[in-house]
């Protein structure tokens, strides 16, 4: 179990590391020369020699790549993730404004998830190869088809605009949420489905269930007890990468609903090569993404106990 | 020790067990019953339709995607403009067909790219075990630790707003799960008896590889990549939409959303089209690669691996 | 109460996507309070549906016809409630295959705490017992104290530490003993046993079926003991039902069918039996004495049959056997005069058939009655005389061949290496002390001093043997003993840790270290025939491989693909298929047939038969004699059946946690074994002969021996070679033996059991990243 413990942690700490340096890679992208083409951005003007070379030695862009990604990292590990260059405010007090908004979306979207898709998943196989189910599958094909922005502009035209039920944009309430939340969790919500189906059938076709029903067990105790808990196995870790795919789809739908957040945040600051900012929000979003999944690994260990690797009287491999 | 996997693979219910032994009598092929699968068909047909389209369609399209008639703005739908015009003009059906050329080509350059890059990789991780697999993983790992659309519209935004840098971004950030499942596919094939055999005569490595792994590795890279069409798509879509894709004038579903979306309550058909063609564009591709999954891979189950972009 | 059991003209059919699957046709039989009956059929026969159907779980088949009374209960037309009611209290089915029938995520003693809960009947509801099912500890003391003891009846000895433990922590034969325990949780009327201890070796096998004795003999329980192998069904039951096709074709008491077998199905089955006696190697010797072979495979049932399910494979068939159904005939003899359903009956209106002797029957010639069978359909017809049996229907005869040895053969004797005397003085193989130990993880983390609590696995420790040119030699053992890896150290595709390979003298290392010349020398065969063939390319390809790794050209390629194809009797035309399109037996031919190509002196057979049927299994048995008579090759045997080792190999190897504790001729270990090990395996693996039955000796279990294992009875012996003439005058008498026998073996499911173990190890992996 330590062991197991001690090998994730490894690994975390490499794969952290690698984002980090890639993260910080990102900027050297950039076509030419960074300073200059950050202050033609910026001033809309091709910028003087001096003026670059003022701007260069300010974000120190002029000494070697290795001396600043180290300086960017040990600054970023005490909580300095330098300062705006479009805002001149410092990136970690930006993160802290926008953060909770965009936080507070993706658990909605993956909660409004998990109430459509287990429901409707286990309905599904149950009542397999019928008309509910074939609804229940158009239902998701449709859902992971849709793009989300378009979901988006959907649901404020009859909501918002024709019904006038939720606010067209904006954050802070409810009314503000709920939209977004929809328009987000949808695609989840249909990824979940078919897979709770799926795990469900594999579940329900399992040995052990005939077992259950061979003891004279309820069939819906044989349903939840048993297939149910064996088929949430793997929900669970779909349920750490669709975090992943959230926080991508928050982006854009952020934009749509212009909901002050990291996704906003982000789109505002490549299009005006606010570097800092662009490589602050990386960095938090792809460690959020890496940070929950471990925890999904280890939720897993305690949903299903094969995980664990201990043994009695066999040879423990 | 534990059996989760045996009790998917090993004999099952009597029943089942009957019925595939009867099916194992008249084997069918994979020919046939890929052209009798629902799914297959139905995926098949959209993106057949879709692809003619983006080969034939301009051809015969009536209007100019980027001729401006500015008298003629935000017609509704009409005998001469079935999907209307836009706010400059311009008809959305003519935009449409062109745009289905732009959104396909991307994508199939992208899944491409993605395929090529990552089955290599995934190859040569599978095939070296120790120092390097180790390492090509962790670069795996490490790819697959940035939320996929926010990797690509950093990279994208950086490199400059046009659709070659979104083929790029898209490109880059997609090849790890194929990596993953090469890699998979490789070394559950690699200690099969057959591969083992081919060892015990002297074939040398990289003979192994072309004969007996890629083989195995082209029915989960297939579908895959089938799926992957429809995510790609869909990634662009976003992009284009967020302004970083495909520059005005041209036509790209994408763009035509974010175009259309400041006369949402005016003009709703000029978001509606576009968001169909996506949408049905997906359901092609998403259809097409579950159809060929349970045909190419009848024990799969959907293990949260694959990964969204 | 009459708590008999009636079946009654039982038909089940499933709907596949296609056609309509008849799995039972017709099935009737009783089962009374407190007699166990034997149900015996080739897998698939429907054995498990007929079990399925009687306690209410047919799905997805449904059940069109016929009668199941229980209790004066119609179970067929009862409602669901009162079909769950009757498993709760008083139906008991016991499932084939331990390793999935207890759902993972609950512990032991959750899952048996269950059934009692079912029994007494409560009406709890859902939420409260998904919230009991949460509690990973069994709480309340008078359930708790109730699963401890269910647990000592079903033998297990420290209950204690198993009630918390989860199923995947159990072993193989700890998880049967766990179903049986849930099983009689509710202190049934009828426990059904549906292939109970198939996956299990022989030691277990034999410990999970005593108990199972003892314990429905004391309650008076009817049992309904489900299996393909009579071997176990004879022992243990008082009748037999043999069933075919999903009709019960003969029934009657045990001692009758075993002496007098009426229907041609029963008397294939009979004599699929090896005979494991002890002292019968003059009978075996004996040209005389051989039994029938079963060819072909059963219908695919994909409409109701006619007539005699039989017919197309049976070699008395008439005409009207496929059309009319037959007449139920009591078999003369002792027991005519019972009660009826006692009676020993048959459903087989071919006198002829019916009478005919186990021996007279093996001896006629098993012409081909249905065309269809022949994949080549070359020649349909096969000449008198005694001839290595096909398999599939499939022979390699071409037509105008009609020499036994085809001719290409001699072309063979003449490249190959060939019987040279000097050559075969000397040992082909020797191991001198080998050892192997694997790593028990490969990860990183685990390798640092620290933290790496995964001790090495040591595989192999100190082996030493010498396989001499032409001889067989066996590796026995249980699954897990080392013997595989040995193989492997043999073939190269693992590198000894420490010791010594030689080939032919020299020391070799692993294969990318051999010369081509060596690698040459030994061709391996694996025992899942499906796997060791690529699916993607065709029989023909497959075996030119090594002959283009070998560089040959291609002309002289494709004329010993179909040389080497037609050693081993199969038809030159099989070239241009795909595994898949080739059965379990004809697969492995081409297998054998690749690891022939490059003219070895030795070839590894790590469990070449153990994958297959019965009857397939023998006929590939017959071939390996047939083609070691011919072309004089060195066979390192490596199995877990010491019947098919028995009719095989000139010595035998014991091997035991990694070391050989026994080497040996065949016959001195298999009468008589010196160690305590060797005689465990021995009287674990079950007899079919009357008077073995009876005998007080039962086999002491494993876990015993292991435990009283004296530190003084190891061995580590280098075997020495007997003198050519008599090794050779002894195998010649063998392998006649074994061809005119073709003893189709029997498998004794550890196959199945290996295979799940490789597997388990690839989920382990999984399951740690």
């Amino acid at each position: 179990m330590i062991r197991a413990l001690f090998r994730r942690l490894g690994s975390f700490a490499v794969v952290l590391a690698g984002v980090s340096f890639l993260t910080y890679g990102l900027v050297f992208l950039t076509p030419g020369d960074p300073a200059s083409t950050i202050l033609r951005e910026q001033r809309q003007s091709p910028p003087s020699s001096a003026a670059t070379e003022a701007f260069r030695a300010e974000h120190g862009l002029d000494e070697p790549f290795v001396t600043q990604y180290v300086s960017w990292l040990t600054d970023a590990v005490r909580g300095d993730l330098g300062t705006s260059y479009a805002r001149s405010e410092p990136v970690a007090s930006l993160l802290v404004e926008y953060l909770p908004n965009t936080l507070e979306l993706a658990l909605a979207a993956i909660g409004i998830s998990l109430l459509l898709a287990v429901p409707t998943g286990v309905v599904s196989a149950v009542y397999h190869d019928t008309w509910i189910d074939r609804t229940g599958q158009l239902v998701a094909t449709l859902g992971v088809s849709m793009p989300n922005f378009w979901l988006g502009y959907l649901l404020i035209l009859v909501c918002s605009l024709w019904l006038g039920l939720t606010p067209v944009s904006g954050a802070g309430t409810i009314g503000h949420l709920v939209l977004p939340a929809i328009t987000l969790g949808t695609a989840t919500a249909a990824v979940l489905t078919r897979l709770v189906r799926a795990s469900m059938l594999e579940a329900l076709e399992a040995e052990y269930v005939d077992t259950a029903r061979s003891k004279g067990v309820r069939e819906r105790v044989v349903v939840t007890k048993h297939a149910l808990r064996n088929a949430l196995v793997p929900v669970l870790a779909l349920v750490g990468l669709q975090f992943g795919f959230v926080l991508n789809g928050a982006v854009v739908v952020e934009v749509v609903f212009q909901r002050p957040g990291l996704g906003t945040l982000l789109v505002d600051a490549v299009f005006a090569r606010d570097v800092p900012v662009i490589q602050g929000v990386v960095l938090v979003t792809a460690t959020a993404f890496v940070s929950i999944n471990q925890l999904v690994d280890l939720a897993s260990l305690a949903l299903d106990p094969r995980l664990e690797p201990t043994s009695i009287g066999g040879g423990a491999r | 020790m534990s059996d989760s996997d045996t009790a998917s693979d090993r004999v099952r219910l009597a029943a089942s067990r009957f019925i595939d032994a009867v099916r194992e009598r008249s084997a069918t092929r994979p020919g046939t019953r890929l052209r009798s699968n629902g799914q297959v068909r139905l995926g098949g047909a959209i993106v057949g339709t879709l692809a003619l389209v983006a080969l034939v369609g301009p051809l015969v399209a009536p209007y100019d995607p980027t001729a401006q008639v500015l008298e003629a703005r935000l017609r509704g739908p009409t005998l001469a403009h079935p999907l209307g015009t836009d706010a400059l003009g311009r008809d959305v059906a003519t935009r449409l067909v062109y745009g289905a050329r732009v959104s396909l080509g991307l994508a199939l350059i992208a899944t491409g790219v993605r395929v090529v890059l990552g089955t290599t990789i995934g190859l040569l991780a599978g095939v070296s075990r120790g120092v390097v697999d180790a390492a090509l993983m962790r670069l795996v790992d490490i790819q697959l630790a940035f939320p996929g659309l926010i990797l690509a519209l950093v990279i994208a935004g950086t490199l400059g707003p046009s659709l070659r840098n979104v083929v790029i971004a898209l490109s880059v950030v997609g090849w790890a799960t194929y990596a993953r499942v090469v890699r998979g596919a490789v070394l559950g094939v690699k200690e099969q008896p057959f591969v083992e055999s081919a060892r015990l005569y002297g074939t040398p490595n990289r003979r192994i590889a072309r004969r007996h792994l890629l083989p195995s590795v082209v029915s989960p890279v297939v579908v895959l990549a089938t799926l992957n069409l429809g995510t790609v798509i869909l990634a662009a879509a976003g992009l284009s939409f967020l302004g970083l894709g495909a520059q005005p004038p041209t036509a790209e579903w994408g763009t035509m959303i974010a175009d259309g979306r400041t006369y949402l309550r005016s003009a709703p058909w000029l978001i509606t089209a576009p968001g169909v063609a996506i949408a049905l564009t997906v359901i092609g591709c998403n259809s097409l690669g579950d159809g060929l999954r349970d045909v190419l891979d009848p024990n799969h189950l959907e293990d949260g691996k694959r990964r969204r972009s | 109460m009459d708590s008999t059991l009636t079946v009654e003209d039982l038909h089940v059919r499933f709907q596949s996507d296609s056609d309509p699957v008849y799995a039972v046709n017709g099935a009737s039989f009783e089962l009374e309070p407190g007699e166990t009956v034997g149900l015996v059929g080739e897998s698939g026969c429907g054995k498990s549906v007929t079990a399925r159907s009687i306690v209410g779980l047919e799905e997805p088949g449904e059940i069109v016809e016929g009668r199941i009374e229980f209790d004066g209960i119609e179970m067929t037309t009862a409602d669901e409630r009162t079909r769950r009611r009757l498993r709760a209290r008083s139906l008991a089915l016991v499932f084939q295959d331990p390793s999935t029938a207890l759902n993972p995520v609950y512990t032991v003693g959750e899952q048996i705490a269950e059934a009692i809960r079912a029994s007494s009947g409560g009406s709890r509801s859902i939420l409260d017992e998904l919230a009991t099912s949460m509690r990973s500890r069994l709480r309340t003391r008078r359930t708790r104290q109730r699963v401890l003891e269910l647990l000592e009846t079903v033998g297990i000895p420290r209950p204690e530490t198993l009630i918390d433990a989860y199923p995947h922590q159990c072993s193989g034969g700890m998880r049967q003993r766990i179903l049986l325990a849930i099983a009689l949780a509710r202190r049934p009327a009828v426990l059904i046993a549906d292939e109970p201890t198939t996956g299990l070796d022989t030691t277990t096998q034999r410990a999970v079926l005593d108990r199972l004795e003892t314990l429905t003999d004391a309650a008076e329980m009817g049992v309904l003991l489900i299996s393909h192998d009579f071997g176990v069904v004879a022992e243990r039951c008082d009748r037999v039902l043999v069933m075919y096709d999903g009709d019960i074709v003969e029934r009657g008491p045990v001692d009758s069918i075993r002496s007098n077998p009426a229907h041609p199905y029963t008397k294939t089955l009979l004599g699929c039996l090896p005979d494991r006696s002890d002292s019968r190697v003059s009978d075996r010797s004996d040209p005389g004495s051989r039994s029938p072979t079963l060819s072909g495979s059963p219908s695919d049932r994909s409409a109701p049959p006619s007539g005699c399910v039989f017919a197309d494979r049976c070699s008395f068939a008439r005409p009207t056997c496929r059309e009319r159904s037959q007449p139920t005939v009591v078999v003369d003899g002792e027991h005519s005069s019972r009660l009826e359903s006692d009676a020993h009956t048959v459903r087989c209106g071919v006198r002829e058939a019916r009478e005919v002797t186990l021996e007279s029957m093996a001896t006629r010639d098993p012409t081909r009655s249905r065309d269809g069978l022949d994949e080549n359909g070359s020649s349909r017809k096969r000449g008198n005389g005694p001839k290595p049996m096909v398999d599939g229907g499939s022979t390699a005869r071409r037509p105008g061949t009609d020499a036994e040895v085809p001719e290409t053969s001699t072309t063979y004797a003449q490249v190959g290496p060939g019987p040279s005397g000097e050559r075969s003085d000397r040992s082909v193989i020797e191991l001198e002390d080998v050892r192997k130990r694997f790593r028990g993880s490969e990860s990183l983390v685990d390798r640092l001093p620290w933290l790496g609590t995964d001790g090495p696995i040591r595989a192999v420790r100190g082996v030493s043997l010498e396989l001499s040119a032409g001889e067989t030699l066996a590796l026995v053992g249980e699954s897990g003993c080392g013997k595989s890896t040995l193989a492997r150290l043999v073939t190269g595709l693992e590198e000894p840790t420490a010791g010594t390979v030689r080939l032919r003298g020299e020391a070799v290392g692993g294969v990318g270290s051999r010369t081509s010349d060596q690698l040459a020398e030994i061709g391996t065969v694996f025992q899942n025939p499906g796997a060791s063939l690529n699916p993607k390319r065709t029989v023909g390809q497959s075996i030119a491989e090594p002959l283009i790794e070998a560089g040959w050209e291609d002309v002289r390629r494709s004329d010993r693909v179909d040389e080497v194809l037609s050693l081993v009797a199969l038809s030159p035309d099989l070239a241009d298929r795909y595994p898949r399109q080739l059965s379990g037996g004809q697969r492995q031919r081409v297998a054998i047939a690749r690891a022939l190509a490059l003219e070895p002196s030795v070839l590894v057979l790590d469990e070449p038969t153990a994958a297959l049927d019965p009857s397939t299994q023998a006929t590939i048995l017959a071939l390996l004699a047939d083609l070691q008579d011919r072309l004089e090759i060195a066979y390192l045997f490596v199995s877990h059946d010491l019947a098919v080792v028995r009719t095989v190999a000139d010595r035998v190897a014991t091997m035991y946690l990694g070391r050989f504790v026994e080497v040996g001729p065949v016959d001195r270990t298999m009468s008589d074994p010196t160690h305590p090990y060797t005689r465990a395996l021995l009287d674990a693996s079950p007899r079919l002969s009357a008077s073995d039955g009876s005998d007080g000796r039962r086999s002491p279990v494993i876990h015993q021996t292991r435990r009283r294992r004296r530190k003084g009875v190891r061995f580590t012996p280098v075997a020495r070679p007997r003198p050519r003439s008599v090794l050779e005058s002894i195998r010649r008498s063998r392998r006649r033996a074994i061809r005119s026998l073709g003893a189709c073996t029997r498998r004794i499911g550890t196959a199945d059991q290996q295979s799940n173990s490789e597997r388990t190890d690839g989920s382990n992996d999984r399951y740690r990243k």
